[in-house]
């Protein structure tokens, strides 16, 4: 048997659709090119105008909405400040009695009546869930402010169970039971929903400037290699429309990119510094007004305060985290607040070892200002300063946060017109340009 | 040319990927902080001793036998416990802070007032004169801080007596001592008033929500199957006046602990009243350090003069009667005879 020949057909390598579109444009004759390419040239610049615009805007409105999210932050802060604040008013002025002072009654209600009309005010922005929290946090206001009366009428009958009322007013404050709701917990947690819509919208920012870019230097490509192609094909150097296009192009990323950038670092300015300055500020506010309440409950239900001075212990935990985090560009006030709480601590260990020693009558009269500490401190005093210094610092950096995003937000309006008319003019000028090498061949 | 082009691009292609690169950034507002309490660094709580039941056959209401007549303060013995008191010009002493009645601070005058409160000043003024109640210091004290206290003692941030509406039982005599029996109290029920419930079976039969702090032997007498309150719903509360509220929120509809505390509750709210009988014993004494017989015995002779001298029933008027009785009662008899 001879051996059969057998043909084999090598299997030809596919060839790649790139490959064979250029063999295609390089079959097709010149003025087709010209045509293809302006065709070209005017959709990418078009498609540059409209997502070079729409990039733009969308930082724009990813900061208005940091901004935003940012003031509804602060509003929350403040409201949950004015809370705790009544209830260390509600807490110290139970001590004296009768003898309550009315400017601290006045206070109170001041607070109270503010801190309702801001959960009216912050409700109005808030979505379904942080919606959901707010209801509760204002149903249970109208419950602490029955609870806080029914304590104060007892307490000027002279009756003991006042002190009962006023720790489960506290209660609904703040609580450690997961299962019992609290004001703080709810309004923390819209605070927490705020802060990640503050990183989200950030985060959105950040991305929206690969818009401009990624058709901007795409496009500027394509005019490059168009006028490097009409430059060989028509042995002319210069076309003065896609010249005049690549420049306009050229120019407009690096001030617009620069520009763009700028608003975007601005935004992390605001939010790395100013307004993480301000929440951490607020926080510190808030939990140091929570141990203050904590140090009057511990007195109020004497000889039996160790839950309340533990709670004191975890206010005072948070404010030494919130310093120790900072608090912004202030460092002067910041300085002064941290200086001023440390001052307001050693009163205190100070009041509770008086307490615990026995001597309730000068803990008391140290705890509400009217007895200095033995190294002459006021703990009133130096708990206001605190309260001043970190006040003023959540309505400063705040306020410098604000003006800031709106300063990175406000010139991005007027680029995203120019980067959509400047997309358009490029299209006119690559479609002009393309147009003169055509006339050629009529 | 190639090399002109692969240039061009990779120059635009760097130049863009650094303006979209310079865009990217990684500031981020961080989350609330949460605030961390240190360790707490109290010992494990011992294990306590308990009573045999040879030392819980001797009644525990016998305490030592009575100084007579008690010595005046000039003339207390050299070396005892009273002139070491003495000398210091101070008397500590543990209280309640919120028993209405017996020992709760009153907002208006910031004095701690009520019957445990005054016989302490009975036994400061045998040992500093008619002034002594000037030299009480007060150390408000949780239940569970009553013994603890005492055996700590006022050298090391302790006291020297505790009235603080304390029975008497032998499990406690191992710890400390007692005075005789300055009063005799015992488990009852506060109800709303005209609620027709006058007894802790009438709640039971009607399946009530009843009241009592948690911890408290008032909660474990509801709950010891051998009572048989099977229909009962126990309502556990941090403490008693917890349990005045929970009423009040109409919560409970009864409270259970000893007459003495629930006539402070009552004293509160008008609205309730303390009905039935006492279904367990409850003698109040007054605690001192073990190891102080002097004392006791010095205690004892101060009480056993008010007995007889109308003081204890002065002090029974001013807080009790119109609470827990129309009239002054007769003091609760004394028993002595205990040895060191």
């Amino acid at each position: 048997m001879l051996p059969t020949a057998t043909t084999t057909t090598q299997p030809q390598p596919p060839v790649p659709v790139t490959r064979l579109l250029g063999r295609r444009i390089a079959a097709t004759s010149t003025p087709s090119k010209l045509s293809l390419l302006r065709a070209a040239l005017i959709v990418l610049a078009v498609v540059f105008a409209v997502g070079g615009a729409f990039g733009v805007n969308r930082r724009a409105n990813a900061i208005n909405d940091v901004q935003t999210a940012s003031r509804q932050l602060l509003a929350l802060q403040d409201i949950r400040v004015r809370i705790v604040h009544a209830d260390a008013i509600a807490s110290s002025s139970y001590l004296v009695g009768g003898q309550e002072d009315p400017t601290q009654r006045t206070a109170y209600l001041d607070e109270i009546a503010t801190a309702g009309d801001g959960l009216v005010a912050v409700s109005g922005a808030a979505n379904d869930a942080d919606l959901e929290q707010l209801s509760e946090a204002s149903r249970l206001l109208g419950g602490y402010v029955g609870l806080v009366e029914q304590a104060r009428a007892n307490n000027r009958q002279g009756f003991p169970v006042g002190a009962t009322y006023q720790r489960q007013a506290n209660g609904v404050v703040s609580n450690d039971d997961p299962d019992a709701p609290d004001i703080v917990s709810a309004l923390r947690a819209v605070e927490a929903s705020q802060r990640a819509q503050i990183n989200a919208s950030l985060a959105t920012a950040h991305r929206a400037g690969a818009w401009l870019h990624g058709f901007g230097w795409l496009l500027l490509l394509a005019l490059v290699l168009g006028s490097w192609w009409m430059s060989r094909a028509f042995r002319r150097v210069v076309n003065v429309p896609i010249a005049v296009a690549t420049l306009l192009l050229l120019l407009l990323l690096m001030i617009g990119g620069t520009r763009q950038a700028g608003s975007v670092s601005d935004t992390d300015g605001a939010v790395g510094t100013q307004l993480a300055g301000a929440d951490n500020a607020a926080q510190a506010r808030a939990a140091a007004f929570e141990a203050r309440s904590q140090e009057a409950l511990t007195l109020i239900n004497r000889g039996n305060g160790a839950a309340n001075e533990a709670n004191w212990l975890r206010g005072d935990n948070i404010v030494t985290q919130q310093l120790e985090r900072g608090l912004g560009t202030a460092t002067g006030l910041s300085d002064d607040a941290g200086a001023a709480y440390e001052s307001y601590r050693n009163a205190h260990v100070e009041i509770r070892d008086l307490d615990s020693s026995g001597d309730w009558d000068t803990a008391v009269a140290v705890s509400l200002g009217k007895q200095p500490t033995s190294s002459g401190v006021g703990a009133v005093i130096v708990f206001d300063q605190f309260d001043r210094a970190v006040g003023q610092i959540v309505t400063g950096e705040g306020s410098n946060a604000s003006s800031r995003l709106s300063d990175a937000a406000d010139p991005l309006t007027s680029l995203r017109n120019i980067v959509f008319l400047a997309g358009l003019a490029v299209a006119v000028l690559a479609a002009l340009g393309c147009g003169q090498r055509l006339k050629e061949y009529r | 040319m190639s090399g002109d082009r692969r240039r061009i691009a990779s120059t635009a292609i760097a130049i863009a990927i650094v303006m979209v690169a310079g865009c990217s950034g990684s500031v981020r507002l961080s989350g609330a902080v949460e605030g961390e309490v240190p360790p707490s660094s109290d010992p494990v709580t011992p294990a306590f001793p308990t009573c045999t039941t040879e030392e819980a056959a001797l009644e525990a209401t016998r305490s030592y036998e009575p100084l007579s007549p008690v010595p005046s303060p000039d003339e207390l013995p050299s070396g005892s416990t009273m002139a070491a008191i003495r000398d210091r010009e101070q008397l500590i002493v543990g209280v309640s802070g919120d028993t209405l009645l017996f020992g709760a601070r009153n907002p208006l005058e910031n004095q701690i007032e009520g019957f445990d409160i005054d016989m302490l000043k009975e036994v400061a003024k045998a040992i500093f004169g008619e002034d002594g109640e000037s030299n009480i210091t007060y150390k408000v004290i949780t239940y569970a801080d009553r013994l603890p206290n005492l055996e700590a003692g006022p050298d090391n941030r302790g006291v020297d007596i505790v009235a603080h509406t304390m029975t008497i039982n032998c499990n406690r005599w191992l710890r400390i001592a007692f005075s005789s029996t300055y009063f005799d109290a015992g488990q009852r029920i506060l109800v709303k008033r005209e609620s027709g419930f006058t007894s802790i079976d009438a709640l039971d039969a009607a399946s009530a929500i009843v009241c009592a702090p948690e911890g408290s032997t008032n909660i474990d007498y509801l709950r010891d199957p051998d009572n048989g309150f099977d229909q009962l719903v126990v309502l556990a509360k941090p403490d008693i006046t917890d349990c005045l509220v929970a009423m009040q929120q109409g919560e409970a509809v009864a409270t259970t602990g000893d007459d003495t505390v629930l006539a402070g509750l009552a004293a509160q709210d008008p609205n309730t009243e303390v009905v039935g009988e006492t279904f367990t014993e409850e003698p109040y004494g007054l605690g001192m350090a073990k190891d102080k017989v002097d004392f006791v015995r010095f205690v004892n002779g101060v009480i056993e003069e008010m007995r007889v001298d109308g003081r204890w029933g002065a002090i029974y008027e001013k807080w009790l009667v119109g609470v827990l009785s129309d009239t002054v009662i007769d003091p609760p008899p004394a028993i002595y005879g205990r040895e060191p």
